[in-house]
């Protein structure tokens, strides 16, 4: 989050205006507008053919927009050549789409291969990533088939980050991994060092996922957004009825994940104990941690204060502040 | 001649012609499937780009494909000539369906998810094509230029009709000689080099990664090695160039007649005989075996070269008829008789001429010529009996058996049906003999060497001699079948040496002793 409020001055990295797409009679973008600050998360949200993929798919040019622009870093991305821009670009797809005949260093070098990076630049980088990746040096030499659906998952990453490029475009990255692996592997896609100063457009019709990584939701419906705003205005004071009733089915869970310990740290007490976590981290991941105890102990991530969280006090925090949200 | 001779001896025997032929075989197929490919891939990768003209392209090369190689071939010749160059067009058209479809299937088959992903990566169409779309069709595309390869060492057998070599030379030149072995000597090694190209290219389509790409370097290479080879034996010496059938390679009176009683060695081409005509006028050739009666001699201002040494047996042509027949009416056999001595060599030629060249009615050309010579008569109308006149199916036969009709019709009472179309000469003999006609036009030689099997002395002491061929056959088919040969019309259709007149006249040749003194001065 800091680093989203640090940069707040700058350009936005991402400025989209107008934009739309037609197929035929078919708008699958009508008119959308929207910004996307250096480093930051930004999730397109929505149900399938609400327009995300075509969305996403404008911004390094693999389609066309009817109208509207879109530039980054105050540059019509139309000024360069469409490969140029997206060699610039990180794109991060579901695992099938490895080159199947290139082994997983093969896969990983592409993009720097492109841009012309030495031999033993680009054989650095591929070992660097997957050790961030954990995945065994060996595997450098072994084809897409022969890895898990997870293990394919990461080289993707991996392949998708080589360049080291500043904007990531993913589209349902995780959507054929089973919910275990998935969970698995965003974690540590969000524990990645390089992770934090990139800017990430993501599409995915998983609302927890969203929740989870999104410094801010755009949601969509029909080709347009419906409300765009973080996790919490969305939940807490959402636009229409149509968001309402898009998070309605998930709602205690989604807020549980929204609500940050620090959002309600005044209500706790200081007290030394065995710190477990953060006050980053949310209510749910507090109460997972805390099982059958009756307490944990958070720490302040900024001065290091730390507090002991009892669950009577966790709940009924909760509940007061959802309820000066609405 | 050994008789009785194991393939092994054989092949033992003929082992340079053998190799020489392989050569050619392999280069044959190697060259048109190089070229297939240098042409298919670019254009199966254009119809999987543009998919609009796959329809027309893969139509196209379907056409071809549906073609029976032996008429593709006769299309190529009267653009291309004979020889090489007609062998590998046809077969480049032959290859390059599987080619073209197997590429279109390959790239339009890549999972679009990954296409996309390299298109997202930053590569240009060129590098999607060249580091994505090929690698991942290539086992397809590698199996169609294995189905190709396959397609085309068979098809190059039939290469030996065209003067363009190849293992078919033994294969043709044995069905026509009868000769199991000569077949099974080209045909085995035809076989072994298809399942040798399928096996090898099999094993590098299992490849993958990066022992595909070095394979793929090599392919081409590989490819214009093969190819070579046919260059290599296609370097002839000497100034004449003999185009002979492979029946006439592979006789006793015919090529190795020539080289055992003339000893004439000349650099020959084995040819089928529709072409071989038109391949000496086209100055392509300058020595072929034809028929000296055949119309093409005419048409082409050929010379057949007299036999000064008497290797070819006369074949002499003469109605045949059942004797039970010219018993009951006697008045056939004399107008049969008529035309007796009446047609000479040059006569038949020019008569066969108007037929096959100038595409005349055999009817017409019957009565023009018994008019001119005084024969002619209107029919009596007659319906005393009817005689069933057969004949083999080509023109001069044609022609014969018109005439005999206007003379049964305008000399006697009786009436004629004529029976044409029976085919070759045993289906001819056969329905003589199971009395479904009563006559044909036969020849001498055929006669003896086909319908009456003589044995080789016989035939040797014989076959010199016109007369003692045409007793023998007389008294053979009297006494064995009951079939009378009458006088004989006075033409001998028999094998010929034959050159352009022009150059026969240059070069001063008359006589096969004159072209083999030629042959030999000009070493
Ligand atoms: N190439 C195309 N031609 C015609 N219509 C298209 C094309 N691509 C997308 N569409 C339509 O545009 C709309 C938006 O498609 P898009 O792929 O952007 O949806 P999405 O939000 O990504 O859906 P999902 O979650 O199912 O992936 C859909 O109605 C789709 O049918
Ligand atoms: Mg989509």
């Amino acid at each position: 989050m800091h680093v989203r409020e640090a940069d707040a001055l700058l350009t936005p990295m991402i400025n989209v205006k107008h934009l739309s797409k037609n197929y035929g009679a078919t708008r699958a973008v009508a008119g959308i507008s929207f910004e996307v600050k250096q480093g930051e998360k930004f999730i397109l949200l929505g149900t399938s053919g609400c327009g995300k993929t075509t969305t996403l798919k404008m911004l390094n040019r693999l389609i066309e927009p009817s109208a509207g622009e879109i530039s980054i870093q105050a540059r019509k991305i139309t000024a360069q050549q469409p490969e140029m821009l997206r060699r610039s670009i990180g794109y991060i797809l579901q695992g099938n789409s490895l080159f199947p005949h290139y082994t997983v260093a093969e896969n990983i070098a592409v993009v720097p291969r492109l841009l012309g990076w030495s031999r033993d630049r680009t054989d650095a980088r591929v070992k660097e990533l997957l050790e961030k990746l954990h995945l065994p040096r060996e595997y450098a030499n072994y084809y897409p088939a022969q890895l898990s659906g997870g293990q394919q998952q990461r080289v993707n990453i991996a392949r998708g980050l080589a360049a080291d490029p500043p904007i990531i475009l993913m589209d349902e990255p995780f959507g054929a991994l089973d919910p275990v692996t998935r969970t698995h592997i965003r974690k540590e896609l969000v524990q990645l060092d390089e992770y934090e100063k990139k800017t990430i457009v993501m599409v995915t019709h998983d609302i927890d996922e969203a929740f989870e990584i999104g410094d801010r939701i755009c949601l969509m419906d029909k080709g347009r957004i419906q409300q765009q705003g973080t996790a919490a205005e969305l939940l807490f004071k959402p636009a229409s009825d149509f968001v309402r009733s898009f998070f309605s089915g998930h709602y205690l869970q989604a807020a549980l994940k929204t609500v940050k310990l620090r959002d309600i740290w005044y209500g706790f007490d200081a007290e030394p104990g065995p710190v477990i976590m953060t006050s980053d981290y949310s209510i749910w991941d507090a109460m997972e941690k805390m099982g059958d105890k009756n307490a944990i102990y958070v720490a302040d991530k900024n001065n290091g204060k730390v507090k002991r969280i009892g669950k009577d006090s966790l709940l009924r925090l909760f509940s007061e502040y959802t309820a000066t949200l609405q | 001649m050994n008789e009785q001779q194991s393939l092994w001896q054989f092949m033992a025997q003929q082992r340079d012609k053998l190799f020489e032929q392989a050569l050619q075989h392999i280069g044959l197929t190697f060259i048109s499937l190089l070229i297939a490919v240098a042409i298919g891939l670019p254009l199966g990768i254009l119809i999987a780009k543009r998919k609009k003209l796959a329809g027309i392209v893969l139509g196209f090369a379907g056409i071809m494909q549906t073609i029976p190689s032996i008429a593709l071939l006769g299309f190529m010749i009267p653009i291309l000539g004979i020889g090489a160059k007609p062998a590998i067009a046809a077969l480049f058209l032959y290859a390059l369906l599987p080619i073209i479809r197997n590429t279109y299937t390959g790239i339009t088959g890549v999972d679009p998810a990954v296409r996309e992903a390299a298109k997202g990566m930053g590569m240009t169409p060129a590098q999607v094509l060249k580091n994505v779309e090929l690698p991942l069709a290539m086992p397809v595309i590698l199996a169609g230029i294995r189905t190709a390869t396959v397609i085309n060492v068979g098809v190059a057998t039939l290469a030996a009709f065209i003067a363009a070599g190849g293992l078919g030379e033994f294969i043709f030149g044995g069905i026509s000689l009868n000769n199991t072995n000569m077949i099974l000597a080209g045909a085995i090694p035809a076989a072994l080099l298809a399942i040798l190209f399928d096996f090898l290219l099999s094993r590098i389509q299992s490849l993958s990664g990066r022992k595909l790409r070095m394979a793929m370097l090599l392919l081409p290479i590989l490819g214009f090695l093969l190819s070579s080879f046919y260059l290599v034996p296609a370097a002839y010496e000497g100034k004449i160039l003999a185009g002979f059938t492979p029946e006439f390679m592979g006789r006793t009176d015919g090529y190795l007649g020539l080289k055992q009683k003339y000893g004439m060695r000349v650099r020959t081409v084995v040819i089928s005989d529709a072409v071989m005509y038109k391949a000496v006028y086209e100055k392509k050739l300058d020595l072929i075996s034809g028929y000296s009666t055949d119309g093409r001699l005419k048409a082409y201002d050929l010379l057949s070269l007299q036999d000064d040494k008497n290797i070819f047996p006369p074949y002499y042509a003469a109605p045949i008829v059942r004797a039970e027949v010219l018993q009951q009416y006697p008045e056939l056999e004399d107008a049969l008789n008529l035309l007796a001595g009446r047609i000479s060599d040059s006569i038949m030629t020019e008569l066969n001429y108007r037929a096959d060249y100038l595409h005349e009615l055999p009817d017409k050309i019957a009565k023009d010529f018994l008019t001119s010579n005084g024969l002619y008569k209107e029919p009596r109308n007659g319906k005393k009996a009817t005689i069933r006149i057969g004949s083999k199916i080509f023109g001069e036969q044609y022609i014969l058996i018109n005439m005999y009709s206007m003379l049964i019709r305008g000399y006697t009472d009786l009436d004629v049906e004529t029976k044409t179309g029976l085919g070759g000469t045993k289906i001819c003999f056969d329905a003589m003999t199971n009395k479904q006609i009563d006559m044909y036009p036969e020849y001498t030689g055929t006669g003896l060497l086909v319908l009456l099997q003589a044995d080789t002395e016989t035939v040797n002491k014989l076959i010199t001699d016109k007369n003692a061929v045409y007793e023998y056959v007389k008294d053979n088919f009297m006494s064995r079948y009951g079939i009378k040969w009458l006088k004989p019309i006075g033409f001998n259709n028999a094998y010929a040496l034959m050159m352009r007149k022009r150059q026969a006249n240059e070069l001063g040749i008359k006589t096969i002793s004159d072209l083999k003194a030629y042959i030999d001065k000009n070493k």
